[in-house]
């Protein structure tokens, strides 16, 4: 996969992770289904990525990022504990991808 | 500079191992809220609204604190907060819109952080 090609996936996934962040921060339950159709497209996204394809800067991340989204991906899909920090974790998450998207 | 937990309350250019100190969290990204008219920040947290909480005991005042990010890696800096959605203020987002203070969070963590 080309650097472009891997910057677009990691800043899909970062901006799928804001959108959904605001959503369930806004309104879980009345946009619970817009969140599953973006959940299931970000792990698409995901699956797609190979991090040894990555810079260090983004891999390190990434890796942690793919570890921690199965746990993500659980909670997105039932009713959060408590909406505002999980949505404030994607949105953070979001951020941090956006930022090491420009490493590639 | 005034440690609590993870958060740092940062008056002055921090030192390379405070920045250390802050991004260890996410791995070279910090968390920061800004005050805009102290001049002041807090980061480090993994929660803007505990950076948010620490201004506040420190004398800053709520609407003057707003909250975004720092990627140590790329020195980029984002504006977006939970903290930062107050349609009355004139910011109806999350993201920082309004053009001045935007400017002043950028202004501040640079010379604060960079």
């Amino acid at each position: 996969m080309t650097n472009t090609e891997l910057r677009q996936l990691l800043l899909d996934i970062a901006v799928n992770c804001t959108r959904m962040g605001n959503w369930i921060a806004d309104d879980y339950a009345g946009k619970k289904s817009r969140v599953l159709l973006f959940l299931d497209q970000t792990s698409a996204y995901v699956d797609r990525v190979s991090p040894d394809e990555l810079p260090p800067g983004a891999q390190t991340v990434f890796r942690k990022f793919v570890s921690e989204y199965p746990a993500l991906y659980d909670e997105a899909r039932h009713q959060p504990k408590d909406c505002a920090r999980f949505a404030e974790r994607l949105m953070t998450w979001g951020s941090v991808l956006t930022h090491r998207s420009s490493l590639l | 500079m005034y440690n609590t937990c993870m958060i740092l309350l940062v008056r002055t250019k921090v030192t390379p191992a405070q920045l250390t100190e802050m991004s260890t969290q996410y791995d070279g990204y910090i968390k920061v809220v800004v005050d805009v008219a102290r001049r002041i920040l807090a980061g480090g947290a993994e929660r803007h609204v505990d950076e948010e909480q620490a201004l506040l005991d420190d004398g800053s005042a709520q609407a003057d604190l707003w909250g975004g990010g720092f990627d140590r890696e790329t020195k980029e800096i984002d504006y977006n907060s939970m903290i930062n959605l107050r349609p009355g203020q004139g910011n109806p987002s999350r993201d920082i819109l309004l053009a001045d203070i935007r400017k002043q969070f950028d202004i501040i963590v640079k010379k604060l952080l960079l």
